[in-house]
């Protein structure tokens, strides 16, 4: 990933991580709560190749490491979606494209958010913090998972546009 | 040509994975710089989070309007939007009775209780990503509030600040997993601890496994040394279940908490305890059962035009 696509990538995240904050934070949605943030970083990340999944990931997690609002110890998201931009790069390239086939593309992003989710509990577990209690957890869970789902049809036409955009600057 | 990318790719992976688990082994050994890029974030956000929560506050108003852009200008419009101008009045009216109405409660507890209290209004609340149960207010150190000071609604016990910054608090919710707190049962004095499980009910643990708790039962909190994190005799909840399975070392309960977290608009943080512990004095009263009105209906037989 060259450093251009890095800078890039930064801004959008940051300026993604703002909006989550200071908007979605805001909003109480059916069922569960939505994460913007996760829904579109999972998107980026299938859209990218390994390398800048990765990368994308970890820049991502780092942003969400930074929110006032999180009790877990600082670089556990970007431990989390480094690991998971791994494994769904690794898994998307059996998948083949995933721009031009975009119901497929939200079931990867859905699936995606809700492992992400469960990863984040299980690494919270091993870190031995407090656990939600199992219920909350799966309509959280749910709600997160049906909200992903619903919006797909929003975010993703916009992501892939933007993410084709930075791919115009230049790639890895 | 695809291993040598698989190998780099692999390599990538290992160096992000190791600063992560740098990072974390940072922050659990108490490097201050981390914490403070969190505390510089909140800085940065709260002033921003104050405004777009006024924005957002009657959300209802925001998409309506939406739903209105692009219809044209004739009369049966203007009426229209006349009539939407006076609807999103009355949501705002009504919005700010309900935190009139929020607040008139806490400065009436408050008063009671002999609290000096900060009121501050609740701008943003724990993203979904964290599952960990916060509210962001928009009062901080500016206003005399430090960390683990008691965070009270007008019904009851709200939870305690977590951190600050000059112009802004988090508050850690008493339903959050990692929350407890001191409590005694008013009236008989048994005393508990009182866990957040995430939800919007709260277990319950005895002390003392002989001691009996019943439903309906009222929980205050016990307190803390100088008051902090919490004053004592707070309302916290009440008793909704007991659990009196035998074979247990303890004796659980659920309890329902006095305030609604998911609905508080305004809270206030207490500063300092002017009076003494208020003992029982704050128990909020039974709710007194309304009279169902006796419908009696008396039938009158018509003359038939036979008779």
């Amino acid at each position: 990933m060259f450093t251009s696509r890095i800078f890039i990538t930064t801004g959008f995240f940051a300026s993604l991580f703002f909006i989550q904050e200071i908007i979605f934070n805001q909003i109480h949605f059916l069922i569960g709560g939505f994460s913007i943030y996760l829904a579109i970083v999972m998107t980026w990340i299938a859209m990218e190749s390994r390398n800048g999944a990765l990368i994308s990931g970890f820049i991502a997690g780092f942003f969400l490491d930074l929110s006032p609002n999180i009790a877990s110890p600082f670089g556990q998201w970007a431990l989390v979606l480094t690991v998971m931009a791994y494994l769904v790069s690794v898994n998307r390239e059996g998948l083949g494209d995933l721009v031009s086939r975009p119901l497929t593309l939200s079931l990867v992003v859905g699936l995606g958010v809700t492992i992400t989710l469960v990863t984040y509990l299980i690494t919270s577990a091993i870190l031995g913090e407090q656990l939600i209690s199992f219920f909350p957890a799966l309509q959280e869970l749910t709600g997160n998972l049906i909200w992903t789902l619903i919006l797909a049809p929003l975010y993703i036409p916009i992501v892939g546009k933007f993410h084709e955009f930075t791919l115009s600057s230049r790639d890895i | 040509m695809a291993p040598r990318g698989n190998s780099r790719s692999r390599l990538l992976l290992v160096i992000l994975l190791v600063t992560a688990l740098f990072l974390i082994t940072l922050d659990l050994r108490g490097v201050s710089l981390l914490t403070s890029t969190r505390t510089a974030t909140q800085t940065i956000f709260s002033p921003i989070q104050g405004f777009t929560s006024r924005l957002f506050s009657p959300i209802g108003n925001f998409f309506s309007d939406v739903s209105h852009l692009g219809r044209s200008g004739n009369e049966i419009e203007t009426l229209k939007r006349e009539n939407q101008r006076l609807n999103e009045k009355l949501v705002l009216q009504k919005d700010l009775k309900g935190k009139l109405m929020q607040l008139n409660s806490i400065l009436k507890l408050a008063g009671e209780a002999q609290y000096k209290i900060v009121t501050a209004q609740v701008i943003a609340r724990g993203n979904t990503t964290s599952f960990s149960q916060t509210i962001t207010i928009d009062a901080g150190s500016s206003s005399g509030i430090t960390r683990d000071m008691t965070v009270m609604s007008g019904a009851g016990l709200v939870g305690a600040v977590k951190s600050v910054t000059s112009n802004s608090a988090v508050v850690l919710l008493m339903s959050d997993p990692s929350f407890r707190i001191g409590v005694r049962v008013a009236g008989s004095q048994v005393m508990g601890i009182l866990s957040g499980t995430g939800s919007r009910s709260f277990e319950l643990e005895l002390l003392d496994a002989t001691e009996t708790v019943k439903i309906g039962d009222v929980l205050l909190a016990r307190g803390s040394d100088s008051g902090r994190p919490f004053v004592p005799g707070i309302p916290v909840g009440l008793v909704t279940y007991v659990d009196n399975s035998s074979g247990q070392l303890t004796k659980h309960a659920r309890v329902n908490s006095y305030t609604k977290l998911t609905a508080i608009g305004i809270v206030s943080v207490v500063l300092a305890q002017t009076g003494g512990d208020p003992k029982d004095g704050l128990v909020p009263p039974k709710p007194r059962a309304t009279p169902i009105p006796t419908v009696t209906i008396t039938v009158t037989p018509t003359p038939s035009p036979s008779a």
